[in-house]
Protein backbone atom coordinates (compact mmCIF):
# COMPACT_ATOMS: atom_id res chain seq x y z
CA UNK A 1 0.00 0.00 0.00
CA UNK A 2 1.38 3.63 -0.94
CA UNK A 3 2.10 6.03 1.65
CA UNK A 4 -0.24 8.52 0.15
CA UNK A 5 -2.90 5.37 0.02
CA UNK A 6 -2.20 5.43 3.94
CA UNK A 7 -2.52 8.53 4.59
CA UNK A 8 -5.65 8.57 2.94
CA UNK A 9 -6.88 5.83 4.65
CA UNK A 10 -8.73 7.80 7.71
CA UNK A 11 -10.40 9.76 5.12
CA UNK A 12 -11.78 6.86 3.14
CA UNK A 13 -12.73 4.94 5.90
CA UNK A 14 -15.02 8.28 7.15
CA UNK A 15 -16.57 8.64 3.82
CA UNK A 16 -19.75 8.20 2.97
CA UNK A 17 -18.64 6.86 -0.40
CA UNK A 18 -17.91 4.05 1.88
CA UNK A 19 -21.36 4.18 3.38
CA UNK A 20 -22.59 4.01 -0.37
CA UNK A 21 -20.48 1.34 -1.38
CA UNK A 22 -20.81 -0.67 2.30
CA UNK A 23 -24.87 -0.68 1.28
CA UNK A 24 -24.56 -1.48 -2.33
CA UNK A 25 -21.93 -4.69 -0.88
CA UNK A 26 -25.26 -5.65 1.40
CA UNK A 27 -27.34 -5.61 -0.69
CA UNK A 28 -25.80 -7.56 -3.27
CA UNK A 29 -24.72 -9.70 -0.42
CA UNK A 30 -28.81 -9.87 0.92
CA UNK A 31 -29.39 -11.37 -3.06
CA UNK A 32 -26.58 -13.70 -2.86
CA UNK A 33 -27.86 -14.81 0.21
CA UNK A 34 -31.15 -15.69 -1.20
CA UNK A 35 -29.67 -18.16 -3.72
CA UNK A 36 -26.92 -19.65 -1.96
CA UNK A 37 -27.41 -19.17 1.78
CA UNK A 38 -23.70 -19.92 3.07
CA UNK A 39 -21.93 -17.90 0.48
CA UNK A 40 -23.93 -15.00 1.04
CA UNK A 41 -23.67 -14.94 4.71
CA UNK A 42 -20.20 -13.97 4.10
CA UNK A 43 -20.67 -11.20 2.17
CA UNK A 44 -23.33 -9.87 4.21
CA UNK A 45 -20.59 -10.10 7.18
CA UNK A 46 -18.26 -8.84 5.48
CA UNK A 47 -20.34 -5.91 4.61
CA UNK A 48 -21.98 -5.35 7.72
CA UNK A 49 -18.10 -5.25 8.99
CA UNK A 50 -17.35 -2.23 6.45
CA UNK A 51 -20.66 -0.23 7.36
CA UNK A 52 -19.83 -0.92 11.53
CA UNK A 53 -16.05 0.35 10.83
CA UNK A 54 -17.24 3.44 8.53
CA UNK A 55 -20.13 4.34 10.52
CA UNK A 56 -17.72 4.27 13.87
CA UNK A 57 -15.96 6.35 12.32
CA UNK A 58 -17.66 8.80 11.16
CA UNK A 59 -19.35 9.07 14.38
CA UNK A 60 -15.65 10.24 15.77
CA UNK A 61 -14.33 12.34 13.11
CA UNK A 62 -17.12 13.31 10.48
CA UNK A 63 -17.43 16.85 11.78
CA UNK A 64 -20.82 17.44 9.33
CA UNK A 65 -22.24 14.69 11.06
CA UNK A 66 -21.31 16.28 14.80
CA UNK A 67 -23.00 19.04 13.26
CA UNK A 68 -26.09 17.79 13.07
CA UNK A 69 -27.63 16.20 16.89
CA UNK A 70 -30.16 14.75 15.49
CA UNK A 71 -28.34 13.01 12.74
CA UNK A 72 -25.59 12.55 14.74
CA UNK A 73 -27.85 10.57 17.60
CA UNK A 74 -29.41 8.29 14.71
CA UNK A 75 -26.16 6.84 13.70
CA UNK A 76 -25.25 6.30 17.27
CA UNK A 77 -28.21 4.63 17.68
CA UNK A 78 -27.30 2.89 14.58
CA UNK A 79 -24.34 1.44 16.10
CA UNK A 80 -25.73 0.46 19.49
CA UNK A 81 -28.56 -1.60 17.16
CA UNK A 82 -25.81 -3.46 15.64
CA UNK A 83 -23.66 -4.17 18.68
CA UNK A 84 -26.87 -5.13 20.57
CA UNK A 85 -27.69 -7.81 17.92
CA UNK A 86 -24.33 -8.96 17.89
CA UNK A 87 -24.38 -9.60 21.29
CA UNK A 88 -28.00 -10.60 21.21
CA UNK A 89 -26.23 -13.56 18.92
CA UNK A 90 -23.75 -14.38 21.21
CA UNK A 91 -25.87 -15.04 24.31
CA UNK A 92 -29.19 -16.42 22.34
CA UNK A 93 -30.55 -19.42 23.57
CA UNK A 94 -33.29 -21.45 21.06
CA UNK A 95 -34.88 -24.37 22.23
CA UNK A 96 -38.07 -26.83 22.42
CA UNK A 97 -40.04 -28.49 25.16
CA UNK A 98 -43.05 -30.61 25.47
CA UNK A 99 -45.09 -30.37 28.49
CA UNK A 100 -48.38 -32.66 29.07
CA UNK A 101 -51.21 -31.39 31.17
CA UNK A 102 -50.08 -31.51 34.85
CA UNK A 103 -46.60 -31.82 34.01
CA UNK A 104 -43.54 -29.86 36.05
CA UNK A 105 -41.56 -28.06 33.77
CA UNK A 106 -37.75 -28.55 34.19
CA UNK A 107 -34.98 -27.41 32.48
CA UNK A 108 -33.24 -30.59 31.45
CA UNK A 109 -36.91 -31.07 29.55
CA UNK A 110 -35.85 -28.45 27.46
CA UNK A 111 -33.85 -29.82 23.59
CA UNK A 112 -31.47 -27.19 23.24
CA UNK A 113 -31.80 -26.00 19.33
CA UNK A 114 -28.74 -23.75 19.12
CA UNK A 115 -27.51 -21.63 21.31
CA UNK A 116 -24.67 -18.88 21.20
CA UNK A 117 -21.17 -19.14 23.08
CA UNK A 118 -21.92 -16.63 25.48
CA UNK A 119 -25.10 -18.25 26.88
CA UNK A 120 -25.06 -19.27 30.54
CA UNK A 121 -26.76 -22.37 31.47
CA UNK A 122 -30.58 -22.69 31.70
CA UNK A 123 -32.32 -21.62 35.20
CA UNK A 124 -32.09 -24.91 37.12
CA UNK A 125 -35.72 -24.25 39.08
CA UNK A 126 -38.69 -25.59 37.68
CA UNK A 127 -41.45 -23.43 39.07
CA UNK A 128 -44.83 -23.97 36.81
CA UNK A 129 -46.88 -26.96 35.70
CA UNK A 130 -48.76 -27.64 32.65
CA UNK A 131 -52.48 -26.30 33.48
CA UNK A 132 -55.43 -26.97 30.74
CA UNK A 133 -54.42 -26.43 26.99
CA UNK A 134 -57.31 -25.81 24.21
CA UNK A 135 -57.08 -25.07 20.49
CA UNK A 136 -59.58 -23.37 18.40
CA UNK A 137 -60.24 -24.45 15.05
CA UNK A 138 -62.34 -22.73 12.47
CA UNK A 139 -64.33 -24.86 9.87
CA UNK A 140 -62.25 -26.16 7.31
CA UNK A 141 -59.86 -27.02 9.95
CA UNK A 142 -57.95 -23.75 10.41
CA UNK A 143 -56.19 -23.05 13.53
CA UNK A 144 -57.19 -20.51 15.71
CA UNK A 145 -55.82 -19.01 18.55
CA UNK A 146 -54.28 -21.28 21.55
CA UNK A 147 -55.07 -21.36 24.70
CA UNK A 148 -52.41 -22.80 27.72
CA UNK A 149 -52.53 -22.21 31.03
CA UNK A 150 -49.68 -22.72 33.30
CA UNK A 151 -49.75 -22.84 37.11
CA UNK A 152 -46.64 -21.38 39.59
CA UNK A 153 -45.75 -22.88 42.89
CA UNK A 154 -47.37 -19.93 44.85
CA UNK A 155 -50.97 -20.67 42.88
CA UNK A 156 -50.67 -18.14 40.32
CA UNK A 157 -52.23 -19.03 36.98
CA UNK A 158 -50.34 -17.64 33.82
CA UNK A 159 -52.23 -17.84 30.23
CA UNK A 160 -50.31 -18.02 27.66
CA UNK A 161 -51.18 -18.50 23.80
CA UNK A 162 -49.57 -18.14 20.13
CA UNK A 163 -48.37 -14.26 20.53
CA UNK A 164 -48.29 -13.89 24.37
CA UNK A 165 -45.37 -15.93 25.64
CA UNK A 166 -44.55 -16.70 29.46
CA UNK A 167 -41.47 -14.72 30.35
CA UNK A 168 -39.02 -16.25 33.03
CA UNK A 169 -35.63 -15.37 34.09
CA UNK A 170 -35.51 -14.17 30.72
CA UNK A 171 -36.73 -16.67 29.12
CA UNK A 172 -39.62 -16.53 26.07
CA UNK A 173 -41.80 -19.75 26.46
CA UNK A 174 -44.11 -19.18 23.09
CA UNK A 175 -46.60 -22.22 22.66
CA UNK A 176 -46.14 -23.83 19.02
CA UNK A 177 -48.70 -25.59 16.44
CA UNK A 178 -47.66 -29.41 17.84
CA UNK A 179 -49.82 -30.73 20.33
CA UNK A 180 -51.93 -34.39 21.08
CA UNK A 181 -53.39 -36.35 22.82
CA UNK A 182 -51.42 -38.13 25.80
CA UNK A 183 -52.39 -41.19 27.62
CA UNK A 184 -51.47 -40.89 31.58
CA UNK A 185 -50.35 -44.38 32.86
CA UNK A 186 -49.72 -46.08 36.27
CA UNK A 187 -47.22 -49.05 36.43
CA UNK A 188 -47.46 -51.38 39.32
CA UNK A 189 -44.68 -53.88 40.14
CA UNK A 190 -45.31 -57.15 41.30
CA UNK A 191 -43.36 -55.88 44.18
CA UNK A 192 -46.01 -53.17 44.48
CA UNK A 193 -43.49 -50.39 43.64
CA UNK A 194 -45.90 -47.43 41.62
CA UNK A 195 -44.54 -45.68 38.44
CA UNK A 196 -46.39 -42.88 36.88
CA UNK A 197 -45.65 -42.14 33.23
CA UNK A 198 -47.32 -40.28 30.43
CA UNK A 199 -46.92 -41.66 26.43
CA UNK A 200 -47.60 -39.25 23.80
CA UNK A 201 -49.38 -39.89 20.85
CA UNK A 202 -48.34 -38.14 17.57
CA UNK A 203 -49.50 -34.48 16.97
CA UNK A 204 -53.00 -33.86 16.50
CA UNK A 205 -54.92 -33.64 14.17
CA UNK A 206 -51.87 -33.22 11.75
CA UNK A 207 -51.70 -36.70 12.44
CA UNK A 208 -55.29 -37.87 13.08
CA UNK A 209 -55.18 -41.28 11.12
CA UNK A 210 -52.04 -42.77 13.41
CA UNK A 211 -52.83 -42.23 16.65
CA UNK A 212 -50.64 -44.96 17.92
CA UNK A 213 -47.24 -45.01 19.99
CA UNK A 214 -44.85 -47.93 21.71
CA UNK A 215 -43.93 -47.98 25.02
CA UNK A 216 -41.93 -51.18 27.33
CA UNK A 217 -43.24 -51.84 30.84
CA UNK A 218 -40.62 -51.85 33.27
CA UNK A 219 -41.13 -55.50 33.10
CA UNK A 220 -39.55 -55.53 29.68
CA UNK A 221 -42.75 -56.03 27.55
CA UNK A 222 -43.56 -54.09 24.29
CA UNK A 223 -46.73 -52.50 24.48
CA UNK A 224 -48.39 -50.52 21.47
CA UNK A 225 -50.82 -47.57 22.54
CA UNK A 226 -53.81 -45.97 19.98
CA UNK A 227 -56.57 -43.73 21.19
CA UNK A 228 -59.96 -44.38 18.78
CA UNK A 229 -60.94 -40.84 18.79
CA UNK A 230 -64.34 -39.28 17.39
CA UNK A 231 -63.98 -38.14 13.62
CA UNK A 232 -63.77 -34.22 14.06
CA UNK A 233 -66.47 -32.72 11.65
CA UNK A 234 -64.76 -30.42 9.56
CA UNK A 235 -66.92 -28.10 8.37
CA UNK A 236 -67.95 -26.36 11.34
CA UNK A 237 -65.48 -24.59 14.51
CA UNK A 238 -64.83 -26.73 17.42
CA UNK A 239 -62.05 -26.78 20.31
CA UNK A 240 -59.06 -29.51 21.05
CA UNK A 241 -58.74 -30.28 24.35
CA UNK A 242 -59.03 -33.26 26.28
CA UNK A 243 -62.31 -33.17 26.74
CA UNK A 244 -62.37 -34.55 22.89
CA UNK A 245 -60.97 -37.78 23.98
CA UNK A 246 -63.03 -38.13 27.67
CA UNK A 247 -64.72 -41.06 26.78
CA UNK A 248 -61.97 -42.55 24.51
CA UNK A 249 -61.27 -46.16 25.09
CA UNK A 250 -57.39 -46.62 25.11
CA UNK A 251 -56.33 -49.86 23.20
CA UNK A 252 -53.05 -51.65 23.99
CA UNK A 253 -51.97 -54.35 22.01
CA UNK A 254 -49.24 -56.60 22.80
CA UNK A 255 -47.86 -60.50 21.61
CA UNK A 256 -51.12 -60.43 18.84
CA UNK A 257 -53.48 -60.06 21.66
CA UNK A 258 -55.53 -56.73 22.21
CA UNK A 259 -56.99 -55.16 24.85
CA UNK A 260 -59.36 -51.99 25.44
CA UNK A 261 -59.03 -49.95 29.00
CA UNK A 262 -61.50 -47.37 30.04
CA UNK A 263 -60.04 -44.51 32.36
CA UNK A 264 -59.88 -45.88 35.73
CA UNK A 265 -59.26 -49.85 34.44
CA UNK A 266 -56.48 -51.78 34.95
CA UNK A 267 -54.51 -54.53 32.97
CA UNK A 268 -52.47 -57.49 34.72
CA UNK A 269 -49.79 -58.38 32.74
CA UNK A 270 -46.40 -59.98 33.30
CA UNK A 271 -44.56 -58.40 36.19
CA UNK A 272 -47.13 -55.94 37.44
CA UNK A 273 -50.13 -54.28 35.98
CA UNK A 274 -51.03 -51.28 34.00
CA UNK A 275 -53.70 -48.76 35.08
CA UNK A 276 -54.95 -46.53 32.72
CA UNK A 277 -55.69 -43.17 34.46
CA UNK A 278 -57.10 -40.22 32.01
CA UNK A 279 -56.31 -39.14 28.54
CA UNK A 280 -54.82 -35.44 28.36
CA UNK A 281 -52.87 -33.05 25.88
CA UNK A 282 -49.23 -32.20 25.47
CA UNK A 283 -48.57 -29.12 23.70
CA UNK A 284 -44.85 -27.95 22.49
CA UNK A 285 -43.31 -25.00 23.44
CA UNK A 286 -40.44 -23.02 21.42
CA UNK A 287 -37.76 -21.69 24.48
CA UNK A 288 -36.27 -18.25 23.65
CA UNK A 289 -33.54 -16.02 25.35
CA UNK A 290 -32.03 -12.97 24.27
CA UNK A 291 -30.88 -10.95 27.07
CA UNK A 292 -30.61 -7.49 24.31
CA UNK A 293 -34.17 -7.82 23.66
CA UNK A 294 -35.49 -4.75 25.76
CA UNK A 295 -32.08 -2.89 25.40
CA UNK A 296 -32.26 -3.41 21.10
CA UNK A 297 -36.10 -2.31 21.73
CA UNK A 298 -35.22 0.48 23.11
CA UNK A 299 -32.22 1.49 20.85
CA UNK A 300 -34.99 1.09 17.88
CA UNK A 301 -36.84 3.55 19.52
CA UNK A 302 -34.36 6.27 20.28
CA UNK A 303 -33.11 5.72 16.57
CA UNK A 304 -36.69 6.18 14.56
CA UNK A 305 -37.11 9.85 17.40
CA UNK A 306 -33.94 10.91 16.25
CA UNK A 307 -34.81 9.92 12.65
CA UNK A 308 -37.89 11.73 13.04
CA UNK A 309 -36.53 14.39 14.70
CA UNK A 310 -33.85 15.20 11.63
CA UNK A 311 -36.56 14.92 9.30
CA UNK A 312 -38.39 17.53 11.37
CA UNK A 313 -36.01 20.02 11.96
CA UNK A 314 -34.73 19.61 7.89
CA UNK A 315 -38.31 20.89 7.04
CA UNK A 316 -38.06 24.05 9.28
CA UNK A 317 -35.18 25.02 7.93
CA UNK A 318 -36.58 24.08 4.33
CA UNK A 319 -39.61 26.33 5.15
CA UNK A 320 -37.44 28.83 6.82
CA UNK A 321 -34.82 29.21 3.75
CA UNK A 322 -38.15 29.41 1.35
CA UNK A 323 -39.49 32.04 3.70
CA UNK A 324 -36.30 34.05 3.60
CA UNK A 325 -35.64 33.89 -0.38
CA UNK A 326 -39.17 35.00 -0.88
CA UNK A 327 -38.75 37.79 1.53
CA UNK A 328 -35.18 38.90 -0.58
CA UNK A 329 -37.38 38.42 -3.82
CA UNK A 330 -40.02 40.86 -2.38
CA UNK A 331 -37.35 43.18 -1.11
CA UNK A 332 -35.61 43.51 -4.60
CA UNK A 333 -38.92 43.66 -6.31
CA UNK A 334 -39.67 46.34 -4.14
CA UNK A 335 -36.61 48.07 -5.01
CA UNK A 336 -36.68 47.45 -8.85
CA UNK A 337 -40.01 49.37 -8.79
CA UNK A 338 -38.90 52.14 -6.30
CA UNK A 339 -41.12 51.82 -3.37
CA UNK B 1 -64.01 -9.23 -7.38
CA UNK B 2 -66.85 -10.03 -5.07
CA UNK B 3 -69.70 -9.74 -2.94
CA UNK B 4 -71.10 -5.93 -2.56
CA UNK B 5 -67.76 -4.45 -1.51
CA UNK B 6 -66.79 -4.58 -5.36
CA UNK B 7 -69.51 -1.86 -6.08
CA UNK B 8 -68.39 0.74 -3.71
CA UNK B 9 -64.24 -0.26 -4.86
CA UNK B 10 -65.59 0.37 -8.14
CA UNK B 11 -67.21 3.86 -7.54
CA UNK B 12 -63.84 4.80 -5.42
CA UNK B 13 -62.05 3.88 -8.45
CA UNK B 14 -63.87 5.52 -10.50
CA UNK B 15 -63.05 8.83 -7.78
CA UNK B 16 -59.76 8.33 -8.55
CA UNK B 17 -60.25 8.11 -12.60
CA UNK B 18 -61.90 11.50 -11.87
CA UNK B 19 -58.70 12.97 -10.32
CA UNK B 20 -56.64 11.51 -12.66
CA UNK B 21 -58.42 13.43 -15.54
CA UNK B 22 -58.44 16.68 -13.16
CA UNK B 23 -54.81 16.27 -12.44
CA UNK B 24 -53.85 17.30 -15.73
CA UNK B 25 -55.17 20.12 -16.43
CA UNK B 26 -55.49 21.98 -12.88
CA UNK B 27 -53.82 21.93 -9.51
CA UNK B 28 -57.01 23.11 -7.73
CA UNK B 29 -57.80 20.89 -4.60
CA UNK B 30 -60.45 19.48 -6.27
CA UNK B 31 -58.14 16.68 -7.45
CA UNK B 32 -57.99 16.54 -3.79
CA UNK B 33 -60.97 15.78 -3.01
CA UNK B 34 -62.14 13.78 -5.31
CA UNK B 35 -59.32 11.81 -4.38
CA UNK B 36 -60.92 11.53 -0.58
CA UNK B 37 -64.28 10.97 -2.04
CA UNK B 38 -62.54 7.87 -3.93
CA UNK B 39 -60.51 7.05 -0.35
CA UNK B 40 -64.32 7.23 1.49
CA UNK B 41 -65.77 4.67 -0.88
CA UNK B 42 -62.99 2.17 -1.17
CA UNK B 43 -62.87 2.42 2.83
CA UNK B 44 -66.56 1.55 2.86
CA UNK B 45 -65.37 -1.58 0.55
CA UNK B 46 -62.99 -2.47 3.28
CA UNK B 47 -66.02 -2.01 5.87
CA UNK B 48 -68.20 -4.44 4.13
CA UNK B 49 -65.51 -6.91 3.27
CA UNK B 50 -63.90 -6.90 6.90
CA UNK B 51 -67.87 -7.59 8.44
CA UNK B 52 -68.42 -10.64 5.69
CA UNK B 53 -64.61 -12.08 6.56
CA UNK B 54 -64.56 -11.29 9.78
CA UNK B 55 -61.05 -9.80 9.80
CA UNK B 56 -59.04 -6.76 8.12
CA UNK B 57 -57.94 -6.84 4.70
CA UNK B 58 -54.14 -8.18 5.76
CA UNK B 59 -53.45 -11.59 4.06
CA UNK B 60 -54.14 -11.93 0.27
CA UNK B 61 -53.22 -9.78 -2.53
CA UNK B 62 -56.90 -8.56 -3.30
CA UNK B 63 -56.96 -7.40 0.32
CA UNK B 64 -53.47 -5.53 -0.04
CA UNK B 65 -54.54 -3.86 -3.07
CA UNK B 66 -58.07 -2.86 -1.50
CA UNK B 67 -56.35 -1.25 1.78
CA UNK B 68 -53.29 0.51 -0.24
CA UNK B 69 -55.86 1.96 -2.59
CA UNK B 70 -57.65 3.62 0.59
CA UNK B 71 -54.43 4.42 2.55
CA UNK B 72 -52.76 5.96 -0.51
CA UNK B 73 -55.47 7.84 -1.69
CA UNK B 74 -56.08 9.29 2.14
CA UNK B 75 -52.74 10.27 2.61
CA UNK B 76 -51.93 12.06 -0.98
CA UNK B 77 -55.93 13.37 -0.39
CA UNK B 78 -54.76 15.03 2.59
CA UNK B 79 -51.35 15.98 1.73
CA UNK B 80 -52.88 17.45 -1.91
CA UNK B 81 -55.81 19.66 0.13
CA UNK B 82 -52.80 20.73 3.00
CA UNK B 83 -49.56 21.19 0.86
CA UNK B 84 -50.02 22.84 -2.38
CA UNK B 85 -46.25 21.89 -2.42
CA UNK B 86 -47.17 18.06 -3.39
CA UNK B 87 -49.83 19.01 -6.25
CA UNK B 88 -47.74 18.66 -9.11
CA UNK B 89 -47.28 14.88 -8.23
CA UNK B 90 -50.58 14.14 -8.41
CA UNK B 91 -50.30 12.67 -12.13
CA UNK B 92 -48.70 9.74 -10.69
CA UNK B 93 -49.96 9.41 -7.62
CA UNK B 94 -53.68 9.12 -9.43
CA UNK B 95 -52.13 7.06 -12.16
CA UNK B 96 -50.80 5.11 -9.87
CA UNK B 97 -54.45 4.62 -7.86
CA UNK B 98 -56.22 3.55 -10.90
CA UNK B 99 -53.73 0.83 -11.83
CA UNK B 100 -54.30 -0.39 -8.32
CA UNK B 101 -58.02 -0.13 -9.37
CA UNK B 102 -57.50 -1.88 -12.23
CA UNK B 103 -55.50 -4.77 -10.80
CA UNK B 104 -58.22 -4.97 -8.07
CA UNK B 105 -60.84 -5.78 -10.92
CA UNK B 106 -58.68 -9.00 -11.24
CA UNK B 107 -57.17 -10.15 -8.34
CA UNK B 108 -58.55 -13.44 -6.44
CA UNK B 109 -61.10 -12.09 -3.91
CA UNK B 110 -61.42 -15.50 -2.30
CA UNK B 111 -60.30 -14.98 1.45
CA UNK B 112 -58.15 -16.87 3.76
CA UNK B 113 -58.46 -17.78 7.81
CA UNK B 114 -56.58 -14.88 9.83
CA UNK B 115 -53.82 -16.67 11.39
CA UNK B 116 -53.94 -16.35 15.35
CA UNK B 117 -50.63 -14.62 15.34
CA UNK B 118 -51.85 -12.02 12.70
CA UNK B 119 -54.04 -11.33 15.70
CA UNK B 120 -52.04 -9.15 17.59
CA UNK B 121 -51.46 -5.23 17.90
CA UNK B 122 -47.90 -4.84 17.00
CA UNK B 123 -49.21 -5.70 13.49
CA UNK B 124 -51.13 -2.47 13.37
CA UNK B 125 -48.72 -0.57 14.19
CA UNK B 126 -46.59 -2.05 11.24
CA UNK B 127 -49.17 -1.89 8.75
CA UNK B 128 -50.37 1.50 9.29
CA UNK B 129 -46.73 3.50 9.52
CA UNK B 130 -45.99 0.58 6.34
CA UNK B 131 -48.61 2.91 4.31
CA UNK B 132 -46.93 5.80 5.50
CA UNK B 133 -43.80 4.66 3.76
CA UNK B 134 -46.01 3.69 0.77
CA UNK B 135 -47.46 6.75 0.53
CA UNK B 136 -44.65 8.90 1.04
CA UNK B 137 -42.33 7.13 -1.56
CA UNK B 138 -45.15 7.69 -3.64
CA UNK B 139 -45.58 11.39 -3.45
CA UNK B 140 -41.21 11.82 -3.86
CA UNK B 141 -41.73 9.58 -7.02
CA UNK B 142 -44.67 11.86 -8.34
CA UNK B 143 -42.90 15.06 -7.48
CA UNK B 144 -39.46 13.62 -9.07
CA UNK B 145 -41.27 12.89 -12.00
CA UNK B 146 -42.91 16.63 -11.98
CA UNK B 147 -39.75 17.91 -11.73
CA UNK B 148 -38.42 16.66 -14.85
CA UNK B 149 -41.49 18.16 -17.12
CA UNK B 150 -40.82 21.43 -15.22
CA UNK B 151 -38.59 24.19 -15.60
CA UNK B 152 -36.22 26.93 -13.78
CA UNK B 153 -37.31 27.48 -9.90
CA UNK B 154 -40.19 24.84 -9.86
CA UNK B 155 -37.78 22.38 -10.76
CA UNK B 156 -35.73 22.90 -8.44
CA UNK B 157 -38.67 23.04 -5.69
CA UNK B 158 -39.74 19.71 -6.90
CA UNK B 159 -37.02 17.93 -6.66
CA UNK B 160 -36.00 19.41 -2.82
CA UNK B 161 -39.67 18.22 -1.98
CA UNK B 162 -38.89 15.27 -3.76
CA UNK B 163 -35.88 14.41 -1.12
CA UNK B 164 -37.86 15.72 1.70
CA UNK B 165 -40.85 13.25 1.50
CA UNK B 166 -38.23 10.56 0.39
CA UNK B 167 -36.43 11.17 4.04
CA UNK B 168 -40.49 11.11 5.68
CA UNK B 169 -40.35 7.56 3.63
CA UNK B 170 -37.35 6.42 5.58
CA UNK B 171 -38.61 7.49 8.75
CA UNK B 172 -42.17 5.50 8.32
CA UNK B 173 -40.22 2.58 6.83
CA UNK B 174 -37.68 2.50 9.73
CA UNK B 175 -40.66 2.86 11.91
CA UNK B 176 -42.40 -0.52 10.25
CA UNK B 177 -39.24 -2.26 10.60
CA UNK B 178 -39.46 -1.71 14.21
CA UNK B 179 -42.89 -2.71 14.87
CA UNK B 180 -42.80 -5.73 12.67
CA UNK B 181 -39.71 -6.91 14.53
CA UNK B 182 -41.74 -6.66 17.94
CA UNK B 183 -44.42 -8.24 15.82
CA UNK B 184 -42.03 -10.98 14.50
CA UNK B 185 -41.23 -11.50 17.92
CA UNK B 186 -44.24 -11.97 19.52
CA UNK B 187 -45.57 -14.19 17.08
CA UNK B 188 -43.00 -16.20 15.71
CA UNK B 189 -40.62 -16.20 18.58
CA UNK B 190 -38.20 -14.37 16.68
CA UNK B 191 -37.59 -10.48 15.67
CA UNK B 192 -36.01 -11.03 12.14
CA UNK B 193 -35.92 -14.37 9.80
CA UNK B 194 -34.70 -13.41 6.61
CA UNK B 195 -38.48 -14.54 5.05
CA UNK B 196 -38.74 -13.11 1.59
CA UNK B 197 -40.65 -10.67 2.56
CA UNK B 198 -38.27 -9.24 5.60
CA UNK B 199 -35.72 -9.13 2.75
CA UNK B 200 -37.32 -7.19 0.22
CA UNK B 201 -38.45 -4.94 2.75
CA UNK B 202 -34.29 -4.37 4.35
CA UNK B 203 -33.58 -3.96 1.18
CA UNK B 204 -35.96 -1.40 0.11
CA UNK B 205 -34.45 0.39 3.16
CA UNK B 206 -30.88 -0.25 2.32
CA UNK B 207 -31.60 1.13 -1.31
CA UNK B 208 -33.39 4.51 0.57
CA UNK B 209 -30.70 4.90 2.73
CA UNK B 210 -28.09 4.56 0.14
CA UNK B 211 -29.53 6.93 -2.36
CA UNK B 212 -29.56 9.56 0.48
CA UNK B 213 -25.81 9.24 1.58
CA UNK B 214 -25.23 8.85 -2.78
CA UNK B 215 -26.92 12.74 -2.75
CA UNK B 216 -24.54 13.65 -0.30
CA UNK B 217 -21.33 11.53 -1.35
CA UNK B 218 -20.90 11.68 -4.55
CA UNK B 219 -21.82 14.22 -7.73
CA UNK B 220 -25.31 13.36 -8.14
CA UNK B 221 -27.07 14.79 -11.11
CA UNK B 222 -30.86 16.00 -10.68
CA UNK B 223 -31.58 13.45 -13.61
CA UNK B 224 -29.96 10.86 -11.87
CA UNK B 225 -31.21 11.88 -8.31
CA UNK B 226 -35.23 11.74 -9.83
CA UNK B 227 -33.98 8.31 -10.89
CA UNK B 228 -33.31 6.83 -7.54
CA UNK B 229 -36.12 8.28 -6.01
CA UNK B 230 -38.39 6.65 -8.52
CA UNK B 231 -36.51 3.71 -8.48
CA UNK B 232 -37.03 3.41 -4.63
CA UNK B 233 -40.95 3.58 -4.99
CA UNK B 234 -40.84 0.61 -7.98
CA UNK B 235 -38.68 -1.09 -4.88
CA UNK B 236 -40.69 -0.15 -2.11
CA UNK B 237 -44.14 -1.32 -5.18
CA UNK B 238 -42.35 -4.61 -5.55
CA UNK B 239 -41.97 -5.44 -2.35
CA UNK B 240 -45.66 -4.64 -1.12
CA UNK B 241 -47.49 -6.04 -4.03
CA UNK B 242 -44.99 -8.58 -5.97
CA UNK B 243 -44.13 -10.55 -2.75
CA UNK B 244 -47.61 -11.02 -1.91
CA UNK B 245 -48.11 -11.94 -5.84
CA UNK B 246 -45.80 -14.95 -5.52
CA UNK B 247 -47.09 -16.21 -1.91
CA UNK B 248 -50.67 -16.55 -0.49
CA UNK B 249 -49.71 -14.20 2.44
CA UNK B 250 -47.06 -11.22 3.04
CA UNK B 251 -45.35 -13.35 5.78
CA UNK B 252 -46.11 -17.11 4.23
CA UNK B 253 -43.09 -19.03 5.46
CA UNK B 254 -43.97 -17.72 8.84
CA UNK B 255 -47.50 -18.07 9.19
Amino acid sequence: MSESTLGRLPAIVVSSRLTLAGSLLLGAGLVWQQIRPEAGAWAVTLSLLVLGTNLLAALLWDKRLRGHPALFLFHVGLLLIGVLAGWGQLAEFKGRLVLAEGQQFHPSLVETVEHGPMHPSLPQEGRFRQGAVAVDYRAGMHRGRTHSQLRFADGRDVHVGDDIPLLVDGYRFYTTSNKGFAAYLEWTSSDGTVELGVVHLPSYPIREMTQFNRWRTPAGEDLEFSLDLPVIERGQDWRLSRDVARETPLLIRAAGKTWQLAPGERLAMGGGSLCFMDVGLWLGYRVHHDPALPWLFSAALITLATLAWFLVSTWTRERARQASSQQVLRRSWAKAVGL
Amino acid sequence: MMGSEAIWAIVGSGFYALGTGLAFKTDSPWVGRMVLNGAIFVALAIGLRWHAVGHGPFLTLYEILLSSLFSLGLIYGIAHLLSPAVRSACPTVCGVLLLLGVWLLIAEPRPTPLPATYENPWLWLHVLVGKLFLGCSLIAAGLALAAAAATGEERGRRDEAAWQWLLAALVFHSAMLVAGAVWAQDAWGRYWAWDPLETWAFGTWLFMVAVLHARRSVPLSARLGRLLIVAVFVLAFLTFFGVPFVSLAPHKGAV
